[in-house]
């Protein structure tokens, strides 16, 4: 739930792929527990860091993108679709 | 060393520029920034801005890039209006002069972009972001269930016009020649596919319409009978490639064969104290929000190039 991954589905959802975020929690990144943010360029006021991330997630929403609160344990790259990896909902 | 020896000058004025000066104001080098004919870059001429992060109802290009500059200048950055036209790299302390200036400079940040080619018609400044454009990843949302026209003949074209077909109703792709100069896997994947069509033989002369502040058509000419033709669309789309601005630095800094900036290791250039960041780099990204991460790359390592300068072991 950091800034790469709100960025990244951002871009993703607004060129049209269907996009789906999983996190655990929306402030499990760095930026998501930095009590204040001076140095994102385009916000020259101070804001905390939660409120910051907030506005990227309703950017990404806005064009799309569908965000669960899971945390994820596995992952597989595997082709076959079916055979669903392991996930304990965090 | 000298007073008047600054420890910082970066030159352009885009996200990559001003974010470098935000980040080298906030680590204490109070940064001199050059700003280049257009304060504020590419989106400084660009209209809605939606994939910026941050902005959840989109922003004005010049009005992000003005809070950019005023965020810039909170934490100290001095600006200095003009272009750099020459620099020497070759010793320390670095010389750049700026018109009638020269100033001296421990480390220098480049970051003076590269420029998307147009046509060179007087309609392109009128209707640049009223429906022309020169990026797809950053304008096709705005053209849903429009009928867009593409031109150009290269891989840009190739990639723009498949790019718009997720949101255009019809791509049409215009070129001068009958062969396209695009690689045959972009080739291919353009012309396989149903919702792109093609007129060959033909230039634009004219976008229609300035008038109304907005796209309407084209008038096309055929190059090998001269007739003309108007063409109905709602978006234009230059996809003929970039330049970068790179010409003052020719024999100071290494250049690829098309002239952008060499980079090593992050933001380094060939020279050591001299970096760079943005699309003076960057011929795949070219998106505001990786300029800025780059920007802030290359005053990260321009801060710890000077520590490092400082300090008895270092380089």
């Amino acid at each position: 739930m950091g800034l790469a991954g709100a960025t990244a589905a951002l871009y993703t959802a607004r060129a049209n792929l269907k996009t789906l975020v999983l996190d655990k929690s929306m402030t499990s990144g760095a930026l998501g527990v930095a009590a204040k943010i001076a140095n994102y360029p385009g916000v020259p006021q101070v804001m905390s860091g939660a409120q910051l991330l907030k506005t990227m997630w309703d950017q990404a929403a806005s064009f799309g993108a569908e965000i669960q609160l899971e945390q994820v344990f596995t992952a597989s790259t595997s082709r076959e679709v079916n055979r669903s990896p392991t996930s304990v909902p965090g | 060393m000298a007073s008047d020896v600054e420890n910082v000058v970066i030159l352009g004025s885009g996200c990559a520029g001003l974010t470098a000066a935000i980040y080298a104001a906030r680590a204490n080098l109070k940064p001199l920034l050059v700003e280049g004919g257009q304060m504020g870059g590419q989106l400084a001429i660009t209209t809605d801005v939606e994939n910026y992060p941050g902005f959840p109802e989109g922003i004005q290009g010049p009005e992000l890039m003005d809070r950019i500059k005023k965020q810039a200048a909170r934490f100290g950055t001095r600006f200095v209006p003009g272009d750099a036209t020459r620099i020497d790299v070759t010793h320390p302390p670095f010389t750049v002069e700026v018109e009638e200036k020269s100033l001296k400079t421990r480390t220098l940040i480049v970051a003076t972009g590269a420029s998307a080619k147009f046509l060179g018609l007087e309609s392109e400044r009128t209707l640049l972001g009223h429906g022309l454009s020169a990026c797809a990843t950053c304008d096709g949302f705005f053209f849903k269930g429009q009928d867009v026209l593409v031109v150009g003949g290269g891989d840009t074209a190739m990639e723009e016009a498949t790019f718009l077909t997720k949101f255009a109703s019809k791509v049409t792709v215009v070129h001068r020649r009958d062969t396209l100069k695009a690689s045959k896997i972009m080739q291919d994947r353009a012309k396989k596919n149903p919702k792109i069509q093609w007129i060959w033989n033909s230039a634009v002369v004219e976008i229609l319409d300035p008038a109304k502040k907005r796209v309407t058509g084209v008038r096309l000419k055929d190059v090998k009978n001269g007739k003309e033709s108007t063409v109905a669309c709602g978006g234009l789309f230059i996809a003929i490639g970039h330049e970068p601005n790179t010409g003052f630095l020719k024999g100071q800094v290494e250049l690829d064969e098309k002239g952008y900036l060499v980079l090593k290791k992050g933001t380094q250039t060939s020279v050591p104290g001299v970096f760079g960041c943005g699309d003076i780099h960057d011929v795949r990204y070219k998106q505001a929000v990786s300029a800025a991460g780059w920007g802030c790359m290359a005053a990260m390592d321009c801060e710890r190039y000077l520590e490092e300068e400082h300090s008895p072991h270092g380089a």
